[in-house]
């Protein structure tokens, strides 16, 4: 029954088709299977939309148009110098983000963007390609990056281990911050949703008519913070691509 | 003559505050931003914290030095919040 479960266990995982690998659990949960939906879902959709149809572009094409656009530009905009080849990574990375946050919305699918080891994986794996790319091109100097400029040279013993620190913040920033969003955002629907059962048909209005402002607040969340995720990604990618402050 | 051009010009500047107050209207999807914004710089805040914390810990089991690398870091890391909620706040245009 719906009435013992806590606002929490729609987070829960429960695993669908059990994989047993040298002692490692790599089961099929719910958690992948709703991964491999959001996967299917936008290459339907992106398949679908770039086809070639007719004279006039029908809605689905002006939608995967424009959503190439919109990555185009922000790439273009903050990557800058040497950005194009990411395009394709940060493209992806846009759409998994947003179909798994847009998707969860949908009642009973699972959102895997608010579990935080999914989002410590991306943020993680951006991270160290981050640093990765920063000191192949730039070698040592790619070092100079902790040293902020313009800045008089006894204030840098202070500077130094605070710019190294807000380095390596970042990870865990970009990933909290997606992770708390987006399990926030469900456990509160949930709980106000809750409160209609508990208030039952004469005050149940009222968390009802929540509930629905909550709905559409969330949905435009779940794409702002695939937005945000995403600019702070070409952001980084901007910091070891063209060394400045 | 006089009052025709003091009527001109105070038309002028009639149509001028309007125009600055057109641009200065609030979009609707400004509640949702400035929601966005407190979760961000709360989140850098609570991050610098936490990961001062940590590697304060972390030190202080590898060096042995009990208290002194956890207060070291974690007012590090407090710095270093606010430093990163002055630069997200930058970025969105604020401190301009």
């Amino acid at each position: 029954m719906a009435a013992n479960k806590g606002p929490l266990h729609q987070f829960e995982i429960s695993s669908i088709y059990d994989i047993k690998f040298k002692g490692l659990d790599l089961s099929f949960t719910n958690s992948s299977l709703s991964m491999v939906l959001a996967i299917i879902i936008a290459s339907i959709i992106f398949h679908i939309g770039s086809r070639k149809n007719g004279e006039l572009p029908n809605k689905l094409q002006v939608l995967v148009e424009m959503s190439y656009e919109f990555i185009a530009n922000m790439v273009r905009d903050n990557v800058g110098k040497g950005g194009k080849i990411f395009f394709p990574f940060i493209f992806s990375l846009f759409l998994f983000i947003l179909f798994g946050n847009v998707l969860g919305m949908v009642p009973y699918n699972f959102t895997y963007t608010s579990h935080i080891i999914v989002t410590f994986a991306l943020a993680g794996f951006i991270f160290i390609a981050v640093t990765i790319i920063g000191l192949v091109k730039h070698g040592i100097n790619f070092l100079k990056f902790f040293v902020p400029s313009g800045v008089p040279i006894s204030l840098l013993p202070i500077l130094i281990p605070i710019e190294i620190i807000s380095y390596f913040v970042r990870p865990i920033s970009l990933s909290l911050r997606l992770f708390a969003n987006m399990m926030a955002g469900h456990t509160m629907l949930k709980v106000f949703a809750s409160f209609i059962v508990l208030l039952g048909i004469l005050g149940g209005w009222a968390p009802l008519l929540l509930v629905i402002i909550l709905t559409g607040f969330e949905i435009m969340i779940a794409v702002l913070q695939a937005y945000v995720f995403t600019i702070l990604c070409c952001l980084y990618l901007n910091d070891a691509l063209n060394l400045h402050h | 003559m006089d009052k025709k051009e003091k009527f001109k010009y105070k038309l002028h500047q009639a149509i001028e505050n309007r125009k600055i107050k057109k641009e200065k209207k609030i979009p609707h999807s400004k509640i949702g931003i400035d929601y966005s914004i407190a979760i961000n710089i709360t989140i850098e805040l609570i991050t610098g914290m936490a990961l001062g914390f940590f590697l304060g810990i972390m030190l202080d089991n590898y060096l042995q030095t009990k208290p002194l690398m956890l207060i070291i870091f974690i007012i590090l890391g407090i710095i270093v919040g606010f430093y990163n909620m002055y630069k997200t706040l930058k970025r969105y245009g604020y401190f301009n």
